[in-house]
């Protein structure tokens, strides 16, 4: 408990950091809060100006259309599209969602191995060519599923389905062996299989290895995104379900670092507030509104309590307390039911997270906050917290809030987010629409090393007919649609290895993006 | 990925692998970062591959032995490490320059994201490569999979025993000095990713 013996605000009022100092770029962030661009509480109300300048329409290198608004300097081109013809002659799937490059192959040109989700829930499945034991739920009309795609310098080279028949592919997150763990963002049963759904499975970049087979004891939960610790092992998990989502991580029984290695089971483990029964983590407090996190800036200790039954069934529990902003009877996944009996924490809605290489896991909660009236916790624009586990015991750690607010022009419901291989911190907003000086369009943020949110990139795909007939994207069912598509979501955005290329998605029609540019004229 | 090689250390390293009958790297000046990797090297191929940090010349001269041909198949993977490293500008130009006599024949140019304009001076051994939008990961010099597109080196008169200096410059020219070179000498052509157009120029 050496390195974690600071009180709950003690971080930024002491000043000094001591053990649990937060490396930057997260020191610089908590070194700034009470900057002019936030309010009494830390929240942020006004956009920060981009490092990177800027935004305007920018013209895709392989389509010529202008379908983002990027900084000067920057290209991009579009890739693997909703209905694109994949290498194992079937089509790519809609509903692009989380990624990550999970390999770099290649010889004297690198070629990234992306794995890529498809947020589908019922509907036509896919097959893993080649491969019958990709698939899980087969005899339900389960349509969600992954690709994965090889890009060599921009171009894809081969891209294919790697895991099929699964349901509600949200996010998830790099392995520690070069796979992806894919996250159902469910957990209702698939009435004509019995099966159940609300896992995570691991999927093998070579889809020929790919084993469809859920890892029962990461829990079974509406799950959002994972980060593995490469120092520990450990699984860190979010759950995406308003007002009841808990923060988990899974302790691996097997050391191997290796495919198939976590399907040998392990420990599930709930988040809870050291000295906090039952945390509510909803909102920040105010004179009239009760939680227990109060300013930008504060952090909380945390310990972790073990869920001995993952695979439980969603219960209902009567949320009570006089901290407790939102009380009322909820229906629940069965690992926070047992998880909150434990006085675990809970959060309003996790969404991404991601390791940023140097001991500290970036958070997200789409929905804390309040709703635009005041009347309802857990209904907010968001934020984004920082984890770090101790090094000397892990079975502790810091959890502190570095950035929310209430404005939907500053921040609009975090979703997905990455960190830059130089540490930048990028998230994607699924908020609604926001009018920005910009325009019309969802963005893609970056935050400043001053812990501040800038808009980096927005949506800009609006389709004709006649444009996407040019490119010979009509005529499957999986063609994408003409329409206006600024409304859709940016998702799955992450870096290669030397940081030149930024991969995203957006999710509507179902296109991914390399984007590059001058990344060293801003903190990314 | 970053591959720093000191130059004597690199130009010892390749001496020593390199096959008798090959032509030789005898010394390499790469400085701020940048550095030059030549791992395909015999009496008809010039493999060596750019990593560009910053803006500085990178040279290499060769030896030529005995046996070689009058002529090398040339290519090369320029990596673009300025948008991630201290200087953000991009890649905007790069010029490839011999010495001693050699001279170019043109192969294809594969900017990764951007779009190139090719150009080469009337002696042929200057190649001026201009990119827009500016590049930030990669530009391939010929081809990867055989000779198809390579660029060629002539050596001319340089006779077995003699030298010549190739060498790379990725200065980003001024607008107005940017703009003077397309209108001055205007572009032999826009070569498009290999992919879309697969063109091999020709001087």
């Amino acid at each position: 408990m050496a390195d974690i013996d600071i009180g709950r605000r003690g971080l930024l009022k002491s000043g000094s950091l001591g053990a649990f100092a937060l490396a930057a770029p997260l020191g610089g962030l908590m070194a700034t809060q009470a900057s002019a661009a936030t309010g009494a509480n830390g929240e942020q109300t006004s956009l920060a100006p981009s490092p990177y300048g800027p935004v305007a329409p920018t013209t895709d290198l392989n389509t010529g259309l202008k379908l983002l608004q990027l900084p000067a300097g920057f290209s991009y081109r579009s890739i693997s599209w909703r209905g694109d013809l994949m290498s194992d002659g079937q089509r790519v799937a809609p509903a692009h969602d989380g990624m990550a490059v999970v390999q770099v192959t290649g010889g004297r040109v690198p070629e990234h191995v992306l794995i890529r989700n498809h947020e589908i829930g019922f509907g036509t499945p896919q097959l893993v060519v080649g491969n019958p034991n990709g698939s899980y739920d087969t005899t339900a009309a389960v349509g969600g599923g992954c690709s994965v795609l090889r890009v060599r310098n921009g171009v894809v080279t081969d891209h294919r389905q790697a895991i099929a028949s699964t349901a509600v592919n949200c996010a998830g997150g790099m392995s520690l062996w070069n796979s992806w763990l894919t996250c159902e963002e469910t957990n209702v049963a698939a009435s004509a299989s019995n099966l159940t759904h609300g896992y995570v499975f691991d999927v093998n970049s070579d889809p020929r290895r790919t084993v469809a087979q859920p890892i029962v004891e990461m829990g079974r939960f509406p799950h959002e995104a994972t980060a593995s610790d490469p120092v520990t092992g450990y699984v860190y998990l979010t759950q995406d379900q308003r007002a009841v989502s808990g923060f988990y991580r899974f302790k691996p029984t097997s050391q191997v670092r290796a495919y198939g290695e976590l399907l040998k089971g392990g420990t599930l483990q709930m988040a809870k507030v050291i000295g906090v029964d039952k945390a509510n983590l909803l909102a920040l407090r105010s004179e009239t509104q009760p939680s227990d996190i109060g300013t930008v800036g504060e952090s909380l200790p945390i310990e972790w309590v073990d869920i001995n039954t993952p695979d439980a069934s969603a219960t209902t529990i009567t949320e009570v307390g006089a901290n407790n902003p939102r009380t009322r009877e909820f229906n629940v996944a069965g690992p926070f039911a047992e998880g909150r009996a434990k006085g675990g924490l809970r959060m309003a809605r996790g969404e991404g997270i991601w390791y940023d290489g140097n001991g500290t896991f970036y958070k997200v909660d789409t929905a804390f906050g309040y709703n635009s009236s005041g009347t309802s916790a857990a209904n907010g624009r968001g934020c984004v917290w920082a984890y770090r586990p101790s090094r000397s015991n892990p079975d502790i750690g810091m959890l502190t809030l570095i950035y929310a607010t209430s404005d939907p022009v500053v921040g609009n419901n975090p979703d997905n987010i990455t960190v830059s291989p130089r540490g930048g911190v990028v998230y994607c907003e699924d908020g609604g629409t926001p009018v920005d000086q910009f325009g019309r369009g969802e963005r893609m943020m970056g935050l400043t090393p001053q812990g501040e949110v800038y808009i980096l990139v927005k949506n800009n795909i609006q389709l004709s007919s006649a444009q996407l007939s040019a490119m010979g994207r009509t005529g499957h069912p999986f063609s994408p649609n003409p329409g206006d598509y600024r409304s859709s979501e940016f998702a799955g955005a992450c870096f290669d290895p030397t940081g030149r290329t930024m991969y995203v998605n957006s999710q509507g029609p179902g296109i991914t993006f390399a984007i590059t540019g001058p990344w060293s004229r801003g903190n990314l | 990925m970053r591959k720093l090689l000191s130059s004597l250390a690199l130009g010892a390293a390749v001496l020593a692998a390199a096959p008798a009958s090959a032509v030789t790297v005898i010394e390499t000046s790469a400085g701020n970062g940048n550095a030059a990797i030549p791992f395909g090297l015999t009496n008809s191929q010039i493999s060596v591959d750019f990593d560009i940090y910053q803006t500085s010349p990178i040279s290499l001269l060769f030896g030529v032995e005995q046996g070689d041909a009058d002529a090398y198949n040339f290519d090369s993977l320029v990596s673009v490490f300025t948008g991630v490293g201290p200087q953000a500008n991009g890649l905007r130009r790069l010029r490839l320059s011999l010495t001693d006599g050699a001279t170019f024949t043109l192969g294809t140019v594969t900017p990764s994201f951007s779009v190139a304009g090719v150009q080469m001076n009337a002696a042929g051994n200057q190649v001026d490569m201009m990119f827009d939008p500016a590049e930030n990961v990669a530009v391939e010099l010929g081809s990867f999979d055989g000779t198809n597109g390579d660029f060629i080196i002539n050596r001319g008169n340089i006779a077995p025993g003699g030298t010549f200096n190739l060498s790379v410059a990725s200065a980003v020219p001024e607008p107005a000095s940017w703009l003077m070179l397309i209108t001055g000498f205007g572009l032999l052509g826009s070569v498009m990713r290999r992919r879309k157009a697969k063109a091999l120029l020709l001087a």
